[in-house]
């Protein structure tokens, strides 16, 4: 059974950019995976909701940063989704 | 809809995640990477051979230089390419740097960056102490084999073509030491404008890839 919160194009993109780097910012993420402002709030939320990805908010130069991190169960739900895409593939 | 039909969508449809999947990790390993600085550094890699004819028919030419000043010389003609280099990369900066401030990079290619450093500083003492104490004819394919083994590594975490490039950079460094002395006038503007043009290619699949990104929903 594949992950309700991962099997969803855009939130599948967030996950493998942040498997990838650890850690991103809103903007970088949003401008690198081509987002809009809405996408992003959105599907962030479910991923935060979920335990996958944590959020910090920081001040950078007196401007405000929010900054996203994967989680180690981020990481092991994603992996665990790769696994069962892999395995759907090779199923006779 | 019959089963077998909605089994073979949902296999399609895995395929097109793992693909996505795989595209978005490869892009922002490219990200890493600036094409257009690449195409840049590959541009004067080109134009490499006539800049030193020119160097040749102008610095080369003080009477000071030819009468026993060579290795000041030599120190002089380097240093003219490094500012050439500067001042036309300069309007490219490294992608890396911009990376590394905001933390988005991925950890092994961080890592990655950190030998390349070492092995660039090691490269060039190499080529210093290659001009000045041995054969200068092994500076060409020392770089070539230094090159080589660096876009290995990158080659690997990135795009396949550099990974060919790579190899080719160590066949053809392999090659110029049996060529030793033979063809020692043209066989460095050669090799240099071969790295040019594959800086260039580089450079043009880097961009082609980070394009993809935006590109892959």
């Amino acid at each position: 059974m594949l992950s309700d919160v991962l099997h969803q194009p855009i939130r599948t993109q967030v996950m493998a950019f942040l498997v990838n780097v650890e850690e991103a910012d809103f903007k970088t993420i949003k401008n690198q995976l081509s987002l809009t402002d809405g996408h992003m709030t959105t599907h962030m939320k479910v991923l935060v909701n979920n335990n996958y990805v944590v959020v910090e908010k920081l001040f950078v130069d007196n401007k405000p940063k929010t900054i996203y991190k994967i989680t180690s169960e981020g990481k092991a739900a994603f992996l665990e989704y790769v696994q069962a895409l892999r395995n759907l593939i090779e199923q006779e | 809809m019959s089963n077998n039909s909605i089994e073979d969508k949902e296999k399609l449809e895995a395929l097109e995640q793992l693909k996505l999947i795989q595209k978005v990790i490869t892009a922002s390993n490219t990200l890493t990477f600036s094409g257009k600085r690449l195409i840049v550094v590959g541009i004067l890699l080109i134009l490499t051979p006539f800049i030193q004819i020119g160097i040749g028919k102008t610095f080369w030419k003080i009477p000071y230089f030819i009468h026993g000043n060579e290795s000041l010389g030599m120190v002089i003609n380097v240093l003219i390419y490094f500012v050439i280099f500067k001042a036309f990369t300069y309007t490219y900066k490294s992608e890396e740097c911009k990376m590394r401030k905001k933390n988005t990079m991925n950890p092994t290619l961080k890592k990655l960056f950190d030998v390349h450093n070492v092995i660039i500083w090691t490269m060039i003492a190499l080529i210093f102490a290659l001009a000045f104490f041995a054969s200068s004819l092994y500076i060409i394919p020392t770089v070539l084999i230094f090159l080589g083994l660096l876009f290995n590594v990158f080659g690997r975490l990135t795009i396949k073509s550099i990974l060919w490039i790579s190899y080719s950079y160590i066949v053809l460094g392999i090659f110029y030491i049996c060529l030793g002395n033979h063809f020692a006038e043209y066989s460095w503007m050669i090799a240099i404008i071969y790295m040019g043009i594959s800086y260039v290619v580089m450079g043009i699949q880097m961009n082609k890839k980070s394009r993809e990104i935006s590109h892959a929903e």
